[in-house]
């Protein structure tokens, strides 16, 4: 799936922000990252959404040299990306239910079939009441929502979280990992840039660490064990299936 | 539909896209204007070719040893040539009165014009340049009426066609000016609007967006602006243009200059906002287009 081999990043003339960063992500695999601010995660994951180019090393992703590919072919590729931006990065003059729907709308998905999907989306990450509302008049952690509900709408098949619970409670963080993890079940290849300890030990997800732009230690933990969610992630999700 | 979707960049709140309805009208209204201009002069122009407009002179000397009455003789016949041929309106005899009249600069008044061998002079209207034989009427003229002479005004018409001409090259410049101020203007215009919303457009970008769907919003709003003033633009424009012919009319200028003001040239004049909007949009497209190949 996710190919990184000596990649070393910078912006513009600045120092490498990345170092020597060599990994692999299978197909369906499910992960952690993490490290002090400032370590490079967000940079580790603009590489993989990409948005910025590696300024030297091999990325490949979806079995594609991320080097060679033109300029036109990347809106293909980025649709199979979900992105949950550390900053969010929400359309300002757009309500929730439009910022939700943006990823389907640029794909040219018609009105009435994205209706159901984002409606029932919105609702399961509590956002039901605030389907009209402007980002501004949203808490952060709604805000968060929103951005997550956006990167999962059209069931990527690489999800990239930065930070993703960073402005919600721990009932609402469990929350939101299980929803990636029923994507994750669903096929979807996760990674989750985080400082939430707690998760991680709740989650028992492979963790790659970064440390100053290097990436120290693969923990070791297996694979997850299929642990049946306590929410009704299932049904939402397959009821979305259903639907299409 | 189309018009709910373009709201992804909010391009309509950006202050420097306002001004861009009144500049696209102001410029429609001056194109407008210039190219009634540029089609008047043209028709003109043909109609002085063609010897269209206005009116021929013929010339009845009175030969040496002729008579006043055989002079008379030879004006009638002229006078009958002139009203059988197809093509001419009006044929009128100007009294030799009026030809003192004419002449009193040169000759002072109180001269008895019968003591002089003063030509007659017929003015002819031209009705009708297509049925129109010239070299006709010349042939049948000269055989009816020997030594009459037909003045139809040809260098004094080629003259007034190459200054027709070099108004209607200003006329034409003055469109093509407006037009290049006007993409310069959407240029820049589209360009503010990239750097403005750089972010929303990256964001676009990322979600999987490809630049014709950024392109699309741009358009569509250069469109719309361009909609607007070009109607308003367009209305001023044409309104004084129809204000301006009522006033020619009224003063009775009708068969020279605003004959050739018909429906074709109203239709050219139509034209003018729908140029300007396309312009408008096409170049906000490419400029777009053109910029964001430029993005990652
Ligand atoms: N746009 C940028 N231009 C220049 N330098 C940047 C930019 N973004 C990040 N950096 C630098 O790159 C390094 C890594 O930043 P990055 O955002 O990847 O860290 P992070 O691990 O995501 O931190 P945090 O946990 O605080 O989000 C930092 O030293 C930062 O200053
Ligand atoms: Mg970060």
């Amino acid at each position: 799936m996710i190919r990184f081999e000596n990649v070393g990043m910078r912006y513009g003339a600045g120092p490498e922000v990345l170092r020597d960063v060599t990994f692999q992500l299978e197909p369906g695999s499910f992960s952690f990252l993490t490290g002090p601010s400032g370590a490079g995660k967000s940079s580790l994951l603009k590489l993989m959404y990409l948005a910025h180019r590696p300024s030297r090393g091999l990325v490949t992703l979806f079995d594609r040299d991320t080097s060679t590919i033109h300029r036109k072919a990347l809106p293909t590729l980025r649709r199979k990306i979900g992105v949950v931006f550390q900053d969010f990065r929400l359309m300002e003059h757009m309500s929730t239910f439009d910022n939700v729907a943006l990823p389907l709308r640029v794909k040219g998905v018609s009105e009435d079939r994205l209706k159901k999907h984002v409606t029932e989306l919105l609702a399961w990450v509590g956002l039901k009441d605030q389907i009209n509302a402007k980002p501004a008049t949203l808490s952060g952690g709604q805000q968060q929502r929103v951005s997550i509900a956006r990167a999962v709408i059209s069931r990527p098949k690489l999800l990239l979280a930065d930070e993703p619970t960073g402005n919600v409670d721990d009932e609402i963080a469990v929350r939101l990992l299980y929803l990636f993890e029923e994507l994750n079940r669903m096929g979807t290849t996760v990674m989750i840039a985080t400082h939430n300890q707690s998760l991680i030990d709740r989650f028992q997800h492979p963790v790659f660490h970064l440390e100053n732009g290097e990436l120290t230690a693969l923990d070791p933990i297996q694979p997850p064990q299929p642990e049946e969610n306590p929410f009704f992630v299932n049904e939402m999700m397959h009821g979305r299936e259903e639907g299409q | 539909m189309i018009f709910a979707r373009a709201t992804d960049i909010p391009l309509a709140r950006d202050p420097s896209t306002r001004l861009v309805p009144w500049v696209i009208g102001f410029m429609v209204f001056l194109a407008i204007l210039a190219v009634a201009g540029g089609v008047t002069l043209a028709g003109m122009a043909a109609g002085w070719q063609q010897g269209l407009t206005g009116s021929m002179t013929v010339q009845v000397p009175p030969l040496a040893d002729d008579s006043d009455e055989e002079t008379e003789q030879r004006v009638r016949q002229a006078l009958e040539v002139l009203r059988r041929t197809r093509g001419l309106g009006e044929v009128n005899l100007l009294p030799s009165e009026d030809m003192v009249v004419l002449l009193e600069p040169w000759l002072g008044g109180g001269v008895d014009p019968d003591s002089l061998p003063l030509p007659r002079l017929i003015d002819v209207v031209i009705d009708d340049a297509d049925d129109l034989d010239m070299d006709d009427v010349r042939r049948r003229l000269a055989a009816a009426v020997p030594g009459a002479a037909l003045d139809d005004h040809q260098l004094w018409r080629e003259r007034m066609v190459g200054f027709l001409e070099l108004l209607q090259l200003v006329a034409w410049s003055v469109v093509a000016v407006v037009a290049a101020c006007a993409i310069v203007m959407v240029v820049f215009a589209t360009r503010s609007g990239l750097a403005a919303h750089r972010r929303v457009i990256e964001t676009l970008h990322l979600i999987g967006a490809r630049d014709g769907y950024i392109a699309r919003q741009f358009q569509l709003h250069a469109t719309r602006s361009a909609f607007k003033g070009s109607l308003v633009g367009a209305l001023f424009g044409t309104g004084i243009i129809f204000g301006l012919l009522q006033m020619a009319h009224a003063m009775g200028n009708t068969a020279s200059s605003l004959a050739v003001f018909g429906w074709q040239q109203w239709l050219i004049l139509t034209l003018v906002p729908i140029l300007g909007i396309t312009i408008t949009a096409l170049t906000a497209r490419v400029t777009v287009m053109q910029a964001l190949s430029r993005l990652v």
